[in-house]
This record gives structure tokens, C-alpha cells and sequence, in this order.
């Protein structure tokens, strides 16, 4: 045949990385299109302004903006366009996607996610099934990814630990604050399991990448040491330099074109200059993160998909999920501790990488049955010092303060204290309530109609937050944080989406099938988060990576290979 | 009731965003609604035809030279200090500048910034008979208080102070923080590698 390329992703993030190197590797032709610019570590600087405040790493929301549909309290649903809340969906748009942001707390899932309906049972007004693969058929992925993405961590045996094919991550810990001490100790006295964090972050210089150069300015901002393993330093570059992979950035793709046969036969996008290109491919892979997947194949129509790709029993956009859960903090009081340990933590460059996973299942007397709990992470304040003095313009009462009130407040809270945090990781259970369709107004700069998104949860997932959320404290009351306090909310979190095209044996009732091919394209794959049909109490980022390394080698065999 | 108390309040108001500390943009109110939820610090304004004679006579000198009137507001919301650096010491007025003469801003957030010069003159001189940088001190003090008990005056304010505190806390190529003086005060220390004057975000934008 004779096509511009044999494969071409579209989108470059997580989902992309794995799909773009293992085919380069083994010989094919990618290419990979990518809406956003193409930065490199020189580009990437400790700037809040970049970062945070202005936010240059996602698009104008003028241009391009999503439609929240959230419960309006009277059981019906209000929307609002994001240009008009400002409540930014994007994370990450440019070669390499959010994962350049991403703070790289990684976790595996366990056996029984796998398995979440037949394990725990039905839960009403759940859309819960089981995954068509098991564990065991991602584990060789999950451990690849340990060596090919690179992550640093140690094992330490506790109940819930899921089982590896090798003894021990390839990569030592990274280096760690003296104050995961008092954490370790408050831990063990309540005889709680201290686990390691493992972290997608090189602890030494390898795959011609940096080793982490402990800023302690990761998660929102870019890495300019390489050591962070961002699908761009990680994956897209070495498959750029096979020589058989090209990358092109400001390449928004509108359009998947289909032919009579109902098999897609080019991706149309709009370059820099807004001018309409197109390539062709024998295979085309989708990996544009879950609410922008749903968008691009409901977008797409033709002949054979007249309610667009892989839509036809109804499937694409349904069953989206977050990560569920929230997040809690408290103070460190400074003159509580010596002053070796304050002054370490004022100038925090260590990681503190901890968690714990002992209510990963609760048996809970009162529940009944055994339930499905989660992770909870514990980490410190990040130092970036213009969102936290913002904070503090608001008084106890709600009062704006300013003058030498405020300025008093600052100094306080900068030299006396450091805020201590958790984030708590549950199930977003699948619902008919969550869910991507397309706007009938709304479009984006190019005219093309915006994701719709109604972001509705399920009371179980609060009920699992708070109980989570009772423990986080606890132990942080244990350990001395004053001002302890936790908020769990049905709120989902933008930069922690998946599902929306799940994966399943029944294309009644899924989008894709076992091997994340469309049930009714040929050649189409979804390699980002869209696949999974239930998230699993841990953020999702090393299970996309393993399953696109999964993907990748179908596709290979597909081609041929 | 602990400063974070109401911290506590605001982030349980707030969208969340884990690995995300806080939340981005002007918070739980819609930001459109935030800045465009006002035509004024005064209702009355229209109905008394006393007022609104006097601010005709004051009408070019209501909207002329914002800047001079927002670096007076600035020293009242960050004032220099013995042992602490104020609006001036942090280069608070050029920065604001340079961040409303930056295309990237927004033109509704740079309109209503000025707007609110506009109102605070109008509020003045309804109350005074003069325009806000003719006050004394304590009358401007007193008119700063009153308009934060509105709710276009309050966002006003925390617009203010935001930008106020870029200038103390963002890297100096932004023309605030001169030599890492707001750092210094607060003892932060600058995450690395800092942004060279090249590549500061505007510049980003053109990759
Ligand atoms: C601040 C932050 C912290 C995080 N921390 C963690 C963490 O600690 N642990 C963890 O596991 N996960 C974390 N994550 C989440 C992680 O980044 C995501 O799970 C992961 O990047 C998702 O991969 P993806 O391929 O689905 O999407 P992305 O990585 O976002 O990539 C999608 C790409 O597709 C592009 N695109 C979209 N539409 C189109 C189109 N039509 N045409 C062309 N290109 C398109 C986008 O511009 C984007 O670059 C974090 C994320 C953020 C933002
Ligand atoms: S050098 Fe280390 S801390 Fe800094 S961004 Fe990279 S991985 Fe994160």
C-alpha cells in the first residue's frame, strides 16, 4: 500500500509515547501530530508566572474551551462554558502532553481492579464491569515501563502489594527529606505500613537523560534536567532519533476520514497557520487524553460511522471517569521542631514519597461486605510562593485584608510554618452522569464544536473519600500538623481523566475491544486513558504507559510484524 | 479561629486539582462574572443630579493618568515598612504596567482594572468633592474600606493585590522583586533552573 506513513498517532502525551517508539523501533514509519508547540528543556524554567498564572502550556480559553455540566442541587444540571468560569480542562498541550507537568507519583493496580464487579459486586447506579484482561496480562508491561520510562523506587512488603515478575524497581529511591522520619514513626506507632512512593523520576543519569536535579519544583512544571519521565524525554525523543518517527507540532486534527469500507484513510488537521493538511496511514491511533478522544472520534462522521468512529452502539463519550477522593493538609509549626529540621524545610528540594495503601479494601463492620478504598499520598506544600501569598488575602472571615495586616500574615506564614498535604485516591465510580458529548453551540476557533462535558459522581465515592480522609488526618494529628483538615468533594479533578471509549469483549456495551481497537474500524486504536473502564484508586499514568506498550505491540502484529 | 481556617473554606469551595496545590484563576466565582458583575462602587450615582453635575466638572481629570491613582492604592494595600519592602520597593506600579501592556492579558481583566480607577474618582467625589489622589490619607483609607464591602470593589481590590503580589514573588526578569527582595522578606528560596530574559513566558508563547 502506499500511505504517507504506516502509523499515525494523534496526540503525543502519555498515550502516544509507547505507541510512537515501539513501532519506530521495530522498523515502521509514525507519525506523530500534535496540537500544541514542541518545547524542549531549554524551554522549561521554575516560573509560577508560566506555569500557574498564566498559563502558556494550555490554549487561550477564548479559543478553545470545554462546556462543564455539573449537578445544579435540584437534581437537574446546570452548564457553563469554561471561557466563562475559567475552570481550565487542559493540563497540557504540546509535544508530550500533561505528562511533562505530571509530578510522577506512580503506582500499579492491583489484581482485583481488574476484576472490580465480580470481586466486590454491583453497586447501584454503577456502571461497574470487569476488565477483558487481567493483571497478569499488563504486568510485563507495568515492569517495562520501570526500565523504559524509568522509575525509582523500592519495594517493601505489605498486604496489599501487587505481585511483580522482578524483585525490585531497576532504579534506586529518590533522595529523600530527613522529615519522612516523623512520618515513618507516627506511621509505625499505629501500626500503619510506610510505603515508598515510587516515582517516574531518574535517582541517576541513564538513557542519556539527567538524573533529578531535587528543585522540589515538579508536579506543574516541566522538567529541564530530562529525569522526569514525561512521554517527550522518555519516549518521543529516543523515537525521534530511530529516524523513522516525525514529530509535528501545531498539528490540530479536526477530522479522521473514512472511506466506504467504513476504514480510516487520513487525519485532517489545521497547521500553525491555520491552513487544512492531511496525511494518510495504514493505522491510525487516537491518544489526545480522554475528554479530547471522545471529542475527535464523536467529530469524526462518515459513511459507515454516521454518529462518528467507534460509535455505533452509542458507546463513545460514556462511562468517563476522574480520580476520586480529595485532598487534606495541616501545618508543620517551625519552633515545634530543631532548627536543622525547620531550616530543611524551608528550603525543600527532597521528596518526602510516601503513602499508604492499608485501607486499599476496608473491611468495615458497619459496611457489611468488604469495600473497595484507596491510596493516600503524602507529600509537601509545593514552594511555589504566589499562589500561597494569594492565598492569604483573605482573612478569617472572609474579609479581604491588605495593608500590614496582610503583610504580617505573609511573613508568617513563610518563615513559621510549612503546610504538610495529602491526596486521596479512590474509585470514580462509572455512571450514566459523567460523560463527553459535543456541543451544539459552542465551538473552538477553528469552528469546530467543543466537548460537552457533564462531570456527575457517585455518593459511594464520598462515602470512600471521607472514611480515607478520617484516617489522613489522623495521622497527621499524630504527627503533630496543627490545623488539620481534609476536603472531599465530587469535584474531578481535570488533570486526572480517564474512560470515555472503554475497552470490553461486548461492543454493546464498550467502545473498543480487549486489544483497544474499535469494534467496528479496522485500523483505529485509543491508546490514552479512554480504554479503562474503572480508574482504580491510584492515578492512572504507569497503567496508560503499560497498556499503549501493550497496544503498540498488537499493532505491530497487525502491520505485519 | 485560625488564619486557615477560612483558607480551609475557600479550598473546600474550590475546584480540585490533586498535585495541584490551590486553584487556577479568580476562584469559585466565575471569572467573567467576577470582572464584568459591576458598573460602578456607587448605585446612586445616576440618581442624584447634585453628583452627577460635580463629576462632569471633574470629568477629565476622572479618567486621565490612572497610574499615578493606582500607585497611591498600591501603597495603601502594601505599604513600605521599616524591616519590609511596600509597593515601591518592589517596582509594584511598572509592573502592573508592563503586565496590562502585555497582549496575554485579558482585555476585559486590563478594562476593568482601569474602570476601578474610574469608580474610586467617582465614589471620591461624591463623598469629597475631589478626585481619590486630592484625599487625605485617612479619606482614601476610609473610601478603600467602603468599596471592599461591595462586591465589584472587593474584586477589584483582590485584582490588585494579586498582581501586588507577582511583583513581590515572581523572578525579577518580570521587572518586579528587584535583586529578590520580596524572597529575601520571606525567606524563599527561587526554584532552579530561574527563566532568562529571553525566555520569559511571552516568549514561550512564540514557539
Ligand atoms: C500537574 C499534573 C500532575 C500530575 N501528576 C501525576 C502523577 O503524579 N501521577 C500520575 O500518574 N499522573 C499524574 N498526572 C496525570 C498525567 O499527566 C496524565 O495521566 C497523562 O499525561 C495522560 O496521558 P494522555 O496521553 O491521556 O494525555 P496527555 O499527556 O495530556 O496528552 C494528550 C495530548 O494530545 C494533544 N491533543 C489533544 N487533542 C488533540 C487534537 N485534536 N489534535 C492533536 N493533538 C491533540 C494534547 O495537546 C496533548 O498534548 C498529572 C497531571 C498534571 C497536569
Ligand atoms: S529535576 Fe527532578 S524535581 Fe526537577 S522537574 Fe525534573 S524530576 Fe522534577
Amino acid at each position: 500500500m502506499n500511505t504517507d506513513f504506516d502509523v499515525c498517532i494523534v496526540g503525543s502525551g502519555a498515550g502516544a509515547g509507547p505507541v510512537a517508539l515501539t513501532l519506530a523501533e521495530a522498523g515502521y514509519s509514525v507519525v506523530v501530530l500534535e496540537k500544541g508547540p514542541w518545547f524542549t528543556e531549554n524551554e522549561f524554567y521554575k516560573d509560577e508566572l508560566a506555569s500557574r498564572r498564566r498559563n502558556v502550556y494550555t490554549p487561550n480559553l477564548n479559543d478553545e474551551q470545554h462546556v462543564i455540566e455539573e449537578p445544579d442541587g435540584r437534581g437537574g444540571w446546570s452548564s457553563e462554558p469554561t471561557s466563562v468560569s475559567g475552570w481550565n480542562f487542559w493540563r497540557g498541550s504540546c509535544v508530550g502532553g500533561s505528562s511533562n507537568f505530571m509530578s510522577g507519583f506512580f503506582f500499579r493496580l492491583k489484581p482485583e481492579d481488574f476484576y472490580l464487579l465480580s470481586t466486590f459486586g454491583p453497586i447501584d447506579g454503577a456502571n461497574l464491569v470487569d476488565w477483558p484482561i487481567s493483571y497478569e496480562d499488563l504486568e510485563p508491561y507495568y515492569t517495562r515501563v520501570e526500565s523504559v520510562v524509568g522509575i525509582s523506587g523500592r519495594v517493601v512488603p505489605h498486604p496489599h502489594l501487587e505481585p511483580r515478575s522482578t524483585r525490585d524497581f531497576p532504579f534506586p529511591p529518590t533522595l529523600e527529606h530527613p522529615f519522612v522520619e516523623q512520618f515513618d514513626t507516627a506511621c509505625r506507632k499505629l501500626g500503619w505500613h510506610p510505603l515508598p512512593t515510587p516515582r517516574a523520576i531518574l535517582s541517576n543519569s541513564a538513557m542519556n537523560r539527567q538524573s533529578c536535579g531535587y528543585s522540589g519544583w515538579c508536579g506543574s512544571y516541566g522538567c529541564s534536567t530530562g529525569a522526569k519521565g514525561s512521554s517527550r524525554a522518555a519516549l518521543l525523543n529516543p523515537a525521534f532519533e530511530t529516524g523513522r518517527c516525525e514529530i509535528r507540532p501545531h498539528a490540530k486534527v479536526y477530522n479522521l476520514v473514512s472511506n466506504t469500507q467504513g476504514k480510516v484513510i487520513a487525519a485532517e488537521y489545521y497547521d500553525r497557520a491555520g491552513k487544512r493538511q492531511q496525511v494518510d496511514a495504514e493505522i491510525f491511533v487516537v491518544a489526545c487524553q480522554a475528554i479530547e478522544t471522545s471529542r475527535l472520534l464523536l467529530c469524526s462522521t462518515g459513511p459507515r460511522h454516521e454518529k462518528g468512529l467507534g460509535n455505533s452502539t452509542g458507546q463513545v463519550g460514556k462511562n468517563l471517569i476522574f480520580s476520586a477522593g480529595g485532598t487534606g493538609g495541616g501545618d508543620i509549626i517551625y519552633k515545634k521542631l530543631g532548627r536543622t529540621m525547620a531550616e530543611s524545610l524551608k528550603f525543600q528540594g527532597l521528596f518526602l514519597n510516601r503513602n499508604v495503601q492499608d485501607w486499599y479494601f476496608i473491611d468495615n463492620p458497619v459496611w457489611g461486605r468488604r469495600q473497595k478504598g484507596g491510596t493516600i499520598d503524602f507529600l509537601m506544600e509545593h514552594p511555589g510562593p504566589i499562589a500561597k501569598a494569594i492565598d492569604l488575602i483573605w482573612d478569617d472571615h472572609g474579609n479581604l485584608r491588605w495593608g500590614s495586616p496582610l503583610k504580617q500574615a505573609l511573613k508568617k506564614h513563610f518563615t513559621e510554618m510549612r503546610e504538610f498535604k495529602c491526596e486521596i485516591f479512590c474509585d470514580w465510580l462509572p455512571t450514566d452522569n459523567c460523560f463527553v458529548s459535543l456541543d451544539t453551540k459552542v465551538k473552538d476557533k477553528w469552528g469546530t464544536p467543543v466537548a460537552r462535558v457533564r462531570v456527575g459522581y457517585h455518593p459511594h465515592d464520598i462515602k470512600i473519600g471521607n472514611y480515607l480522609a478520617k484516617k489522613a488526618t489522623y495521622l497527621m494529628r499524630t504527627m503533630g500538623v496543627r490545623n488539620v483538615y481534609s476536603n472531599i468533594s465530587g469535584s474531578p479533578p481535570p488533570n486526572l481523566a480517564a474512560g470515555g471509549c472503554r475497552f470490553g469483549n461486548d461492543p454493546k456495551n464498550s467502545v473498543l475491544d480487549p486489544d483497544c481497537r474499535a469494534h467496528d474500524v479496522e485500523n483505529l486504536f485509543v491508546t490514552d486513558g479512554s480504554f479503562m473502564p474503572t480508574g482504580g484508586s491510584i492515578p492512572y499514568t504507569w497503567t496508560i504507559y503499560a497498556n499503549a506498550f501493550r497496544v503498540a505491540n498488537k499493532i505491530v502484529k497487525q502491520l505485519g510484524g | 479561629m485560625s488564619i486557615k481556617k477560612y483558607n480551609i473554606k475557600c479550598r473546600r469551595q474550590g475546584k480540585r486539582d490533586v498535585f495541584l496545590r490551590g486553584k487556577h484563576g479568580s476562584g469559585s466565582i466565575g471569572r467573567r462574572t467576577f470582572l464584568s458583575g459591576a458598573v460602578g462602587f456607587i448605585a446612586t450615582l445616576l440618581l442624584s443630579p447634585v453628583v452627577a453635575r460635580t463629576v462632569k466638572s471633574h470629568a477629565s481629570a476622572l479618567t486621565e493618568d490612572p497610574w499615578q491613582t493606582l500607585s497611591i492604592v498600591q501603597d495603601h494595600l502594601f505599604p513600605s515598612e521599616a524591616n519590609s519592602p511596600g509597593a515601591k520597593e518592589i517596582n509594584a506600579i511598572s509592573y502592573l504596567r508592563n503586565m496590562l501592556a502585555d497582549p496575554v492579558t485579558d482585555t476585559d481583566e486590563k478594562e476593568f482594572i482601569l474602570n476601578g480607577v474610574k469608580w474610586l474618582n467617582e465614589l471620591a467625589v461624591e463623598r469629597h468633592e475631589a478626585v481619590f489622589m486630592d484625599l487625605t490619607l485617612l479619606q482614601q483609607s476610609a473610601l478603600l474600606q467602603q468599596i471592599s464591602k461591595t462586591t465589584a470593589g472587593r474584586n477589584w481590590i483582590s485584582k490588585l493585590l494579586s498582581y501586588l503580589l507577582e511583583a513581590l514573588l515572581s523572578d525579577p526578569v518580570y521587572g518586579g522583586n528587584p535583586d529578590g527582595v520580596g524572597w529575601k522578606w520571606l525567606e524563599h528560596r527561587p526554584g532552579y533552573p530561574r527563566p532568562p530574559m529571553n525566555k520569559r513566558y511571552y516568549d514561550l508563547l512564540k514557539i
